[in-house]
Parts: structure tokens; sequence; C-alpha cells
């Protein structure tokens, strides 16, 4: 018999740095077969961030971020002291007392613009307009208008939007535990554990994780005035819990206590079992309600009450007082604590038991089978009720799911066998050990586990609705879904907003401005390019500078209170949990988890979508699957085209380079390829804001040999030379800056080059990706530089370089490839063309569609002449119509919580008019409308009424 | 549907082709902001 005692005390810090940066991306011109430069010979150069050039009143009118150059290091303390006493038996008990305490944490984040509540008492006269003082010295954004609401002028930066802190060390948290465990150590066969935690965990850190909004649902209410008012117990405490696990292996078989020396052939039967079990008991995490509405911009409700209810009312009917909640009178701050300490959502409680059979066979080889049983006593485990408070004009809740459980949290019962595997005897993987090492790391609440949950992303969070992909119709939809209450986040794989509307899409194709409303109307007319155009000058709202654009996105979400992470990518494969066609949650390659009732996929990949197991498509359909005459291998293609005959081959015989060495296919037949993507890249003519075209890696001219002959081309077709706009499209969304398009026969479209991305995985993506970047950098240097190309167009394209007021983190080059078409769902209905051209009216309409229908190019291909022909394009005129709602709803069968507003269901040749961005953003904004109906229904997006 | 449609429509949505450039929708997000 023995005792140890242990006292111990550790610190750590954390760091996080923020500044000018800029990365030179190496690119081969050939991947995986050349290297992009010899470590011994090093990069050929290297890029320097602009820095402070753009001097202190660069971003004057919008939203900036701040950090402090002098903020002090996050650290955390940890201290515990243990007592370990050996039993009878082979038991061991031991006892824990740990706590951690987290000083100038990150995640205290908030605006320092925030208007002083002391205005509160003006009142509306708040938001009554007045002259801008700063019209004429803000060229763009909302402050650069004739007026301005009158609490901008009352803000510490009037000439500023929001200021937002970035990684503002200002956030605490202590922890503190009582942790219990007895132990049998393995004997017998038997092996237990039995482990309790006892625990509290407060904090003022906003949005764990470091990021979060200034303020709202997770913000601090008053960040500059009061940050101590949200100190509270952490919405993800447990304060108890149990957990009991057990291994026992059977006593039968060869080495064990009964029938050792039967022969093999029994042995195999008999030998080799174990039985697991596994039993969690604890109790719910604090909830959070939110959704008054009072002109504060504040959602804290006031409390009237206590609203938790004694144990035996609470159900999934009712789990708290909902009549506790108010709205606070107008410019009031609401009462309400940030968490409700006491007021916790429903345990849990999960039994589960596994039997394992190991078949050992030829020495070297073993077979492992196992039977489980999820939840063996068939638990209802609910999930947190709904705490959106939704006020009338008298202050009192008119949301019929306020404080109910509308989703059961964790499945019931599952039994059966569910893996079996044949592993090697060396690479035996998992032994009695290891399994009680996993089972400890998710039952026992460690000293470190408790730092990193006030540090880092918890692993799993519940939303009302989780939006993945931040594109402009993530955003949208996103946005829209929290104007109606809901708690949303965004999830956003990189690290933008906005998809190609950011990403270099300035001007896009609009088709009829009139049939454009709703928030996609909205966005374009706070992100106008021009401050003078008015709601009545709608031709040139359509064009942003992306900076502004995503400036604009970042207000919205910000004013919308919605929840934006980003690096958070759908983990390959296994990143979406479903059950009875169903989404539970979904998972980051980063670990995070995010459960939600509904989910929405706004990627334009449909990622989400696919590992849900819902029908898609990827390429063009026959002519004969829809009736589409537009369908199909074309058999001639008028646009964008080599319009004076190029031979495909030189006189040694050799295609040149960028011509497909396949066939036409069958003109009117299907196949499984898509329209050509290209970067829009943002280029400058002022000499003064430009780079000039640069050198990509492994640059090559001989791969432009046919852009070469396509010029020279057009010059005898012409019998002038070809200037700028015949090859390249600009699209001026300021004096000298404009957003360059594809234009003609050879131009920054890499046609042919991307069929395997909308099906590819992540490395795949990456590689055409790069391979995109290396070919369209190389394609603007070749113009730029090469002999071959008329020295006028040479002059006049040098008289343009990447603008240097965009992308600074990207290298001044597009973050997003313009994905113009990926995998398109096959849903409850599929659009087609007669949708565009005759069959207009929808019982079931969200909005309208007014852009031709527009697929790039798809193949380059020797023609039946021996030319160069591009093949694919269709720019076909259509009606104003209307889109229906139908579109964004997987087959029912397939997912009841799905809505996929860019991925949606579409023939190519309707997805090719349908797909402009005003129209995904407006598809967006019926999207997050529509969800927000069927969660107040409890019902799936498929039965809204 | 239709609470969906008139939600949309209450928030600046279109759903006719109006020829002049000035039309309802305009009007309505003027409103709105």
């Amino acid at each position: 018999m023995y005792t140890i005692s242990e006292i111990g005390h550790t610190q750590g810090d954390n760091t996080n740095a923020f500044g000018f940066s800029v990365d030179t991306p190496f690119a081969s011109s050939q991947p995986g077969i050349t290297s992009a430069f010899k470590f011994s010979d090093g990069p050929t150069s290297l890029l320097q961030p602009l820095g402070a050039n753009g001097g202190p009143s660069a971003f004057r009118g919008f939203t900036v971020r701040y950090q402090d150059r002098k903020a002090p290091t996050p650290y955390i303390q940890q201290w515990n002291f243990t007592i370990q006493q050996a039993l009878w038996g082979g038991w061991v008990g031991s006892a824990v007392y740990a706590g951690s305490r987290g000083i100038h944490l990150f995640g205290g984040n908030y605006d320092l613009n925030q208007l002083d509540p002391s205005f509160w008492s003006q009142g509306l006269a708040l938001q009554s307009t007045v002259a801008n003082p700063f019209r004429g010295q803000i060229a763009s954004g909302p402050l650069s208008g004739a007026t301005v609401q009158r609490q901008q002028l009352l803000r510490p930066f009037p000439d500023y939007q929001t200021v937002q802190t970035f990684a503002a060390p200002n956030a605490s948290s202590v922890f503190h535990s009582f942790q219990a465990s007895l132990e049998k150590r393995f004997s017998g066969g038997l092996s237990t554990l039995i482990s309790f935690t006892g625990s509290k965990l407060i904090t003022d850190a906003l949005s764990i994780g470091g990021g979060g909004n200034a303020t709202g649902l997770e913000g601090f209410r008053m960040g500059r005035f009061n940050r101590a008012l949200d100190r509270r117990i952490d919405q993800d405490d447990v304060s108890r819990r149990l957990v009991v696990s057990s291994v026992y292996e059977l006593p039968f078989g060869k080495g064990r206590k009964f029938l050792a020396d039967v022969p093999t052939a029994v042995d195999l039967i008999l030998g080799g079992w174990q039985v697991n079990g596994i039993g969690t008991f604890q109790t719910g995490k604090p909830l959070i309600v939110r959704g008054a509405n009072n002109f504060t911009g504040i959602s804290f409700p006031d409390l009237v009450r206590d609203p938790t209810l004694p144990s035996d009312q609470r159900s999934a009917n009712g789990w708290f007082d909902t009549n506790a909640f108010q709205n606070p009178a107008n410019f009031v701050l609401g009462n309400a604590p940030f968490t409700l300490p006491s007021t916790r959502g429903p345990g849990l409680t999960d039994v589960s038991f596994s039997l394992f059979k190991t078949f050992n066979f030829l020495e070297r080889f073993r077979l492992e089978t196992r039977w489980e049983m999820f939840n063996a006593l068939n638990t209802v485990n609910l999930n947190n009720p709904n705490t959106t408070f939704s006020p009338n004009a008298q202050g009192v809740n008119t949301n019929a799911n306020f404080g109910q459980d509308l989703w059961l949290a964790r499945s019931p019962q599952d039994a059966g066998w569910h893996a079996t595997h044949l592993l090697a005897q060396k690479d035996r993987t998992m032994n009695r050990r290891d399994f009680h090492s996993l089972v400890a790391a998710g039952m026992v609440t460690s000293p470190l586990a408790a730092a990193q949950m006030a540090g880092s992303a918890p692993a799993e969070r519940a939303f009302d609705f989780v939006v993945y992909g931040g594109t402009a119709a993530g955003v949208t939809t996103a946005v829209a879904a929290a104007r109606e209450g809901m708690k949303v986040v965004l999830l956003e794989p990189h690290d933008h907003v906005g998809g190609m509307v950011t990403g270099g899409l300035s001007g896009t194709d609009v088709g009829k401005r009139e049939v454009i409303g709703g928030m996609a109307l909205e966005f374009s007319i706070e992100a106008r390019a021009t401050p003078w155009v008015t709601t009545s000058h709608r031709h040139d709202a359509w064009k942003s500078e992306p900076r502004v654009a995503e400036s604009v996105f970042h207000e919205m979400l910000s004013e919308a209170n919605v929840t934006v992470l980003y690096r958070h990518r759908l983990k390959e494969k296994t990143g979406v949990s479903m059950s009875s066609g169903r989404i539970r949650s979904i998972e980051m390659e980063n670990g995070a988890r995010f459960t939600a009732p509904i989910f929405a996929d706004c990627t334009y990949e449909g990622d989400l979508m696919a590992q849900a197991k819902v029908t898609y498509t990827v390429g063009r359909e026959g002519v004969k699957q829809y009736g589409e005459s537009l369908a199909g291998i074309r058999a001639e293609t008028p646009h964008h085209q080599f319009l004076y005959p190029i031979p495909a081959r030189d006189a040694s015989g050799k295609l040149y380079p960028e011509i497909g060495d396949y066939p036409r296919g069958t003109p009117g037949e299907g196949d499984g390829k898509v329209q050509a993507y290209n970067f829009r890249v943002i280029a400058s003519n002022d000499p003064m804001k430009r780079l000039p075209w640069p050198k990509p890696a492994g640059y090559d001219p001989a791969r432009y040999e046919l852009l070469a002959l396509y010029i020279a081309g057009e010059e005898k077709r012409l019998s002038r030379a070809t200037d700028f706009n015949e090859v390249l499209l600009p699209a001026y969304s300021a004096t000298s800056k404009a957003d360059i398009n594809n234009r003609g026969g050879f131009s920054s479209d890499y046609i042919g080059k991307n069929w395997e991305y909308p099906d590819g995985n992540y490395a795949t993506r990456e590689r055409i990706w790069n391979d995109h970047i290396g070919y369209q950098q190389g394609f603007y240097y070749f113009l730029a530089t090469d002999e071959r190309i008329p020295l006028t167009l040479r002059m006049e394209v040098n008289e343009w370089g990447l603008a240097l007021d965009e992308y600074e983190d990207t290298n001044y080059w597009p973050h997003q490839l313009y994905v113009r078409e990926a995998r398109r769902m096959v849903g409850e209905f599929v659009a087609t063309q007669k949708d565009l051209q005759t069959d207009l009216s929808k019982p079931d309409a969200i909005g309208m569609g007014s852009y031709q229908s527009d697929s790039h190019n798809i193949q380059r291909i020797v023609n039946e002449k021996g030319f160069v022909e591009n093949e694919g394009d269709v720019q076909v005129a259509v009606m104003p119509y209307q889109i229906p709602y139908r579109i964004m709803l997987p087959k029912r069968e397939e997912c009841v919580n799905l809505l996929a507003p860019v991925p949606f269901s579409a023939s190519h040749i309707a997805y090719a008019s349908m797909r402009m961005e005003p129209q995904w953003m407006l598809i967006g904004h019926a999207a997050g409308v529509a969800a927000s109906m069927a969660h107040q229904a409890n019902r799936p997006p498929h039965e809204i009424g | 549907m239709k609470k969906l449609q008139e939600t949309l429509v209450s928030q600046g949505g279109v759903f006719e082709y109006v020829m002049p450039v000035q039309n309802e929708a305009i009007t309505k997000l003027q409103r709105l902001l």
C-alpha cells in the first residue's frame, strides 16, 4: 500500500502577431515534373509588402482593425494537488484538485468605435440624417454620401465605420475542478476506470478562439465601457461528469483460464473475445438567450425572474420559463446575463457496449470484428432548446418554439456489426492501455484541457443554422437568416468572404438590373464604385472595388451578428455525420464540429452537398436528357473563337501547346466536362499603383506559341493591329482600376484544364488552382514582353499591372479562382433551358434572373480540317424569368435539412444563366429567410408554408 | 410559400420585370435604406 501526493504549477505563454506581410508564391510550370527553383540557386525574387506606404488615411471611411503594438503576452497558470492511494485487489484511487487561470487571453475583441451609451437618451434622433462633413474627403463606401446618420458623427472616430480590435489580449478565465477516479488495473482479464469531474469555468472571453464579433451574441455588450458585464460561467461549462469504462477479456481459449487446450479450429471460434462498456453521464451547458430588438443593436433581453424550471417540469415542450424574458425599453440595455448560469440545457446519458473478437492466423495476420451497441439504454437525449427570443411591439415573445427542444441531439439505440479489420500482427493498434487512454482523453477534464477551452475552438458548437462557404451567396444566406433572429455561423474554408465578388469579379454580369432586388441590390448600392451613384443609376451600381465589397460584406455580417469562422474547411470524405436523411453535424479539418437543425451549402464546389450523399452531376447534359436544344457538345461555336484559320500542328506535325489531343465528341451528346475557369485580376493603369505583370516561376514562352499565332491571324483578318480591348476586356471599378476579363479565342480562360476540379480532392484542386495561376501569369507576361506581340499592343499591355491596393495577402493576385460551374445538385426540381425561355413563371418564385445563357468554352480541339477550334461557348439571350425555390432543395428522400443556394439544381444550360453573382446572392437571401421559417415551424425546408 | 414570398417582397425582392428603369423595388429599397 502506498500513497502519492503531488503538487504542481506550470505557466505557458501564448503569442500572436500582426503586421504587414506578403507571400512570394513559387509555382512550377509543370507541377510534379520540374521544380519551381533549385534550393542551391534560391528563388529569383522576393516580393516586399507595401507596408505603411498607403499612408495613415488609406482606409478612412472603412472598417479597420486595430492591434495594440504593446499588448501584453497572454499566459496561462495551472496548478494541481493530487493524492493517489493504492487500495485492495488491484484498485487505485486518486483525488485531484486542479485549477487554471488564463490572463490577457485573446478572444476579447470589441468595436473601439462603439457609440457611447450616454447618447442613447437621444432616442430615434440618433438615426436622423444630417449633412456628411466628410463628403468629398472619403472617396467611396457608406461614409462618402451626402448625408450620414447622426449617431455616426457621435462615434469616437466618426470618419470610420467599425474599428475592430484584433487579437486584443484582454480576456481572462478561471477554472477550478475536483477530479476523482477509481481504477482497477488489469488483472484476471478485467480492467475498469471510474472517473468523476466537478468543475467550473468562468470567463469573459467572447468568441472562444480569438476572432469574434465586436458586439452581439458573442460580443462584449459594452466593449469600450464595461467589459466586466460579460464575465460569466462559460457557455461550454459542464459542471459534473461521470464516466465509467470497463474492458473484460472473456476467459476462454488459448492462454486463458478455460479451454486453453482446445484444438486450433475450436479456439478460432471460442477464443479471443473481449467486452467493452462505456457509460457517460453529464450535466447540461448554460443557455444563452438573445433576440431583443430595441435600437441599441444589442440583443440581450431583460430578465424579469429566474427562468429555471424545476426538473420535473422540464420537457421537450418547455425547458424553461419563457415568460421570464421581456424586450428592454427602447435604447436601454437588456439586463440578462451573457449565459444563464442555473438554466442549463439537457444533460447527457449514454451507455454503449462493444464486443470484440480477434482471429489470429498464419501468425502474421489478425482479423478483428466487432459488434457495437450505441446508446444501449435508448435514452432520449435532447439537444439544447430554442433560445431565440422574438419580441412583438409589447415586448413579449412571439416565437412559438422558444424554450422547446426541437431536435433530438443524439441518435437512438443503434446496434450491429460495425467494422471488420484485417491487420498485420505488427500493426496491432489497440490494446487495453490504448483503449483506456482514449476513453480517458474524452472523459477527464484536465487542467490543460480547461486552459485550452479558454484559448482555442471548442470541439463542438451548436447553432440554429450552419452556412458552409463564405461566397457572396454564403454571406446573404447567413445574414438573411440572422436578421430573422437565427443564431448563424458562416464557415469559410479560406481567408476571405465574398467569393468572386471580392475575388476579382468587379464587373459582374448582371443582365436586366430591374429584376435584381433584396439583399443583392442592397449590397450593390452599398459597395458601388461611384459615390454619386444612386438607386436610379443602377447600371453603374454593379461595379465595386473588391476591398470595398469585402468591407460591405464584413459590415453586413457584423451588424447581423453572424459568427464568421475562417480557415474552417470541411474534413475530406468523413466531414458529414448523417442519420435518417438528416445532417447531424459537420466536422472541419481542424477538429471543430458544428451541429444545427439546418445547413446550407454555399460553396461553388458543393462539398457539403456531395458529402451528404445528395445526388449531383458534373459537366453538360446531352440534348435528349431534358430536351434542351442548346445542350451537349456544340457543332459550332461562334464566339471566343479562332476566326482566322490556324493549323493546330506545326511543320513537324506536333500539336501546338494548349490544344487538347482528344476528339470533339458527337454534337448534341453530353460529356462530363465543365466550362473554363480563370482569375479575374484587378489591374491598374496608374503607374504609382501597379505592379508590373509578374513573370511566373518556370515561365516558358513556347507555351504561348498559339497566342502569337492567334494575334497574327487577327491582324490578317482585320487588316489592322489588334488592340488591348480585343485580347483583354477591362471593366472599370475606379478611374484607373479594372477587372480584366477573358476575351477572344486565346485569353485568360485556361480551357480544358479544369475537368477534374469539381469532383477532385483538395490536393487535386490545389494543383489545378496553381496551374491556372502559372498559365495566366505567363499569358500576361507573354503579352507584355514577347517580341512576337506587336509593339503597340505590348505597350498597351504594359500600361497596366496588378493593382497594388488589392490582395496584399496573396501577392496582389486574386484569392479566388473563378469557378464558374462545378458540381450541380440534381434535386427536387431541375431548372432547364425552357425555364429561361418559355416557362418563365413559377408558383414558388423567390427572385428573377435575366442574363443570357453564358457558358465559356469547354475544350480546345483540332477540328475536322486540321485547324484549332474552341468548343462549348454558348451565348444565347433569354427572357427575364422567375427562379423557383425548389432549385435549392435536395430530393426529400436524400436529405431533409440542407439548402443548396450555390450548387443548385439546374442543367448546364440553365446554370449558365442563373449562376450570376447577383442571382446567387438573391437565392441566398431567400435561403436564409426560408431556413428561418423552417426553423420556427420545426419543419424541413421542403415544407415551409 | 406565400409567407416566404411576402417576406422577400417586404425586403425588396423582385418577382416581376418592369421595363422602366425606375421600378417599385428601388423605391422600396430606398425606404429600407
